[in-house]
C-alpha cells in the first residue's frame, strides 16, 4: 500500500482536488497560531489536520485551548512542547515538528513516548535519516518536498525594515546572500526565513518505517502542487537536497586548509 | 536567592568573573557546548575551577547544550560522569536526550534548560520540570508578563539574560549558518549569518541584526518579579568585557538592594556598558515587541574596543608604584581610570611611565609589556586601567 502524503495547504485551490483523496492528509495552518504561512484557516474550516507551529505564551495557550475545543480535526502537527499537556485527552493523531531540535534517534525516541510521530528534521544527512528510521520506536514523518524553514524570529523583520526606510509594507520578500536564496514570510507573530529553492528527498520512496511523506509546497500554483504530489513530477522547479549529502561542521579546526 | 551569572569562555575569564563579583559562572567543556570555537575548558580545569568556586561559596554551571546528532553521543556518558564527579553545580542542556541520560545514569547533576529550547510558557516549563529540570533559562523573547505568569504557575527557578548579544531568531530555531556556510549552528558552529547583509529588491541591503540586550533600566523590576538568576552573555568575550560588565551589574544590584542607586548612576552604568561592548543596546522584548529602533539597519563595523589599557599586577604601598601589564597603547599626558572589585573607580593623569628597568618612557606601545606608574591611591592586583571616556558619578 502506498504511503500517505501529509500536505500543508498553501493554496486554497488544492483543497477541492485533494480533499477526498485517500492517500492525502491536508494540513491546515491555524489562524493566529502559525508563522511562515500567508494562508491560514479558522478552526471551523479544518476537518483534517491542524498545524500549530508558533512558540506560545501562557496567554496564547489559553486562547488556543478554547479554539481547539471548538474544532473537529483528525490530527495535529505542532512545535511547542506545551501542547503535549493541552492535548493529553485528544484522541486524534499527534505529530511533533521540532524544527532543528531533535536530530538524533535517542531524542526522537524519547519524544515518541508522548506523541504518535515526529517529523524528522531537515538538518540531517540521508545516512542519518535512514539510521533514525531504522531505529525509531514508531513510524516517522519524512520531509519529501518543500521550502525549508531556516529561521524563525519573533521580530517583525520586514515591517521594521520597511518602517525604517519608509517603504511600502510587504509581508513576503525574496533575499540573497552570495549564491544562496531566501524567501521571507512575516505575519503578526514573527518572521520565517525559508530556503529559496525547494527541498526534495530523491530516494524517499525507498525509505522504511515512514508514517507520512511530508510536503510543504509554499508559493506554488495549484497545477504544480498537484503534479508534484500525484506524479512526483518536478519539472521546472528548482530543487536541492539541502544537507542530505552534506555533513555540517561545527569546530573550525574541522575546516582543512586547501 | 538572587544570582549574577557570568560567562567564562576560558579559565582566566572565570577567575576574573568571580573576582569582579559574579555569584556563578557558566562555561563549556571541549565538547558538547554551543561555543565550539571558544577556548573552553578541559575536565581537569572544570574540576579545579569548581573546587575554587565552592571555596568562595560560588557556583559553576557547564553547558552541554548542543543539539545532538547520533554521532555526537560518543563520550557523553563519561563526560557526564566526570562532571558529576567534579561536583559542578548544574549542567545546561537543550536536548532531551541529555536530560534523560542523566536520569538513566542516576547522576547527581542538577539540570538547567538552555535558552536554546526556547521555553516561553508554563506548560512547556512543566514538561521539563516533570523530567527533573530544576531551572529554566527562558527564551530571550519572554516579556515581563510572560515571566511573571511562568513564575506564578510553576514556581521554578528562572534564569534570564540581562546583557549581551542577541540572536535574531528564537535561539535554536535557526539554521541559516548551516545553509549558507555548512557550519552547524546548533552544534556550536554558528557563523552568525544574522549579522551579514542580505540583498533584497535587487541591490538593497536588508540587515536583521538586533542591538544587544541591556537591562540596566529594568534590573530592579526584574528583581521584584522573582527572577533567580541574571545572566550575562559572552563566552567569547575578553577579561576586560567580563570584568566591566560584571562589576557594573554587581554594583547595580547591590545598590538596588541597599536602596542607594541614583538615576545619575544608572545613566553612568549604561554609558560604561555601551562603551565596553562597542554596540548599542536595548531592553528588547521585556516591555513589548522590538521595533526598528532595537535593530541595526546600516552595516556597522565591529571596531575592536581599545579602552583596556592595562592590568594591575602589583602595587607597592611604600613607593606608590603600580606594576602594569600593558594591553593597549597609552602615553604620558593621557587621562585614564582605574577600577577594580574593591577599588572605587578614580581618574588618573599619567605624568610619567617607567619601563621594567625603571627608565622613563613616553609611551607604552607593546601589548603585555611591563611598565610602572606612580599612583598615590592604593590599587590591588587585577584591578584594571582603562581610557577615561566618562566622568565618574
Amino acid at each position: 500500500m502506498e504511503r500517505k502524503k501529509l500536505v500543508t495547504v498553501t493554496n486554497t485551490d488544492i483543497i477541492a482536488e485533494l480533499k477526498n483523496n485517500q492517500d492525502v492528509i491536508l494540513l491546515y495552518p491555524l489562524d493566529s497560531f502559525c508563522v511562515g504561512y500567508e494562508l491560514t484557516f479558522p478552526i471551523n474550516k479544518i476537518d483534517d489536520y491542524v498545524l500549530v507551529n508558533r512558540l506560545l505564551t501562557d496567554e496564547d495557550m489559553a486562547a488556543l485551548t478554547k479554539i481547539l475545543a471548538q474544532g473537529h480535526f483528525k490530527g495535529i502537527v505542532f512545535e511547542d512542547l506545551g501542547l503535549l499537556e493541552l492535548l493529553k485527552d485528544f484522541k486524534g493523531e499527534k505529530i511533533l515538528m521540532l524544527n532543528h531540535l531533535a536530530n538524533s534517534i535517542r531524542s526522537i525516541n524519547y519524544y515518541l513516548a508522548y506523541v504518535d510521530s515526529v517529523i524528522i528534521s531537515t538538518d540531517l544527512t540521508q545516512e542519518e535519516v535512514i539510521n533514525i528510521l531504522d531505529h525509531s520506536a514508531k513510524k516517522l514523518v519524512v520531509n519529501v518536498f518543500g521550502l525549508i524553514p531556516l529561521m524563525y524570529s519573533r521580530r517583525l523583520l520586514l515591517t521594521n525594515f520597511q518602517n525604517h526606510y519608509a517603504l511600502p509594507l510587504a509581508n513576503i520578500k525574496e533575499a540573497q546572500i552570495n549564491d544562496k536564496d531566501f524567501k521571507i514570510v512575516e505575519n503578526a507573530y514573527g518572521t520565517v526565513f525559508y530556503t529559496g529553492k525547494y527541498f526534495y528527498f530523491p530516494d524517499y520512496q525507498k525509505l522504511n518505517n515512514v508514517l507520512y511523506d511530508y510536503y510543504n509546497p509554499l508559493f506554488l500554483p495549484k497545477e504544480t502542487i498537484l503534479r508534484v504530489i500525484r506524479e512526483d513530477n518536478l519539472q521546472g522547479i528548482a530543487t536541492f537536497p539541502f544537507l542530505l549529502n552534506q555533513k555540517t561542521i561545527y569546530k573550525l579546526k574541522e575546516v582543512k586548509p586547501k | 536567592m538572587m544570582e549574577l551569572l557570568a560567562p567564562a569562555g576560558s579559565l582566566e575569564n572565570a577567575y576574573f568573573a568571580f573576582l569582579y563579583g559574579a555569584d556563578a559562572i557558566y562555561l563549556g567543556g571541549q565538547d558538547f557546548s554551543l561555543r565550539a570555537n571558544a577556548k573552553n575548558l578541559s575536565l581537569d580545569e572544570i574540576a579545579e575551577l569548581t573546587q575554587y568556586a565552592h571555596q568562595l561559596g560560588k557556583k559553576v554551571y557547564v553547558a552541554v547544550n548542543i543539539v545532538f546528532h547520533d554521532e555526537d553521543f560518543a563520550g557523553l556518558d563519561d563526560y557526564l560522569i566526570s562532571l558529576a564527579d567534579a561536583q559542578v553545580d548544574a549542567i545546561i542542556v537543550s536536548d532531551i536526550s541529555v536530560v534523560k541520560r542523566v536520569a538513566e545514569l542516576k547522576l547527581k547533576l542538577e539540570i538547567h534548560l538552555s535558552t536554546q529550547a526556547s521555553a516561553l510558557n508554563s506548560k512547556t516549563v512543566q514538561f521539563w520540570q516533570k523530567l527533573g529540570v530544576k531551572r529554566i533559562v527562558l527564551a530571550r523573547e519572554a516579556s515581563r508578563e510572560n515571566i511573571i505568569s511562568i513564575k506564578k504557575n510553576t514556581g521554578i527557578d528562572l534564569e534570564c539574560f540581562i546583557h549581551g548579544a542577541m540572536c535574531t531568531s528564537f535561539s535554536g530555531k535557526c539554521v541559516l549558518s548551516n545553509y549558507v556556510t555548512g557550519r552547524d549552528a546548533n552544534r556550536g558552529g554558528c557563523a552568525q549569518i544574522c549579522r551579514w547583509n542580505f540583498k533584497i529588491d535587487g541591490d538593497t541591503d536588508l540587515v536583521i541584526t538586533p542591538k544587544d540586550l541591556n537591562m540596566v533600566s529594568y534590573i530592579e523590576d526584574m528583581m521584584k518579579i522573582g527572577i533567580n538568576s541574571f545572566k550575562i552573555e559572552g563566552r567569547m568575550r575578553s577579561i576586560y568585557y567580563v570584568a566591566t560588565v560584571i562589576l557594573v551589574y554587581r554594583r547595580l544590584i547591590d545598590k538596588i538592594l541597599n536602596h542607594t542607586l541614583t538615576a545619575k548612576e544608572t545613566t553612568y552604568y549604561l554609558n560604561i556598558l555601551n562603551r565596553c561592548a562597542n554596540r548599542d543596546s536595548a531592553p528588547q522584548f521585556y516591555n513589548g515587541l522590538p521595533s526598528d529602533k532595537e535593530q541595526y539597519f546600516n552595516g556597522r563595523e565591529e571596531v575592536s574596543n581599545q579602552d583596556f589599557l592595562g592590568l594591575v599586577l602589583d602595587y607597592d604601598a611604600k613607593t606608590s608604584f603600580v606594576k602594569i601589564e600593558e594591553r593597549n597603547f597609552f602615553k604620558v599626558g593621557d587621562t585614564v581610570q582605574f577600577f577594580g572589585p574593591e577599588t572605587p573607580t578614580f581618574d588618573y593623569k599619567i605624568m610619567a611611565i617607567f619601563d621594567e628597568n625603571m627608565q622613563k618612557i613616553d609611551t607604552a606601545r607593546h601589548p603585555q609589556m611591563i611598565c610602572y606608574l606612580k599612583v598615590d591611591r592604593p590599587l590591588a592586583k587585577y584591578d584594571m586601567m582603562r581610557l577615561k571616556t566618562f566622568d565618574i558619578v
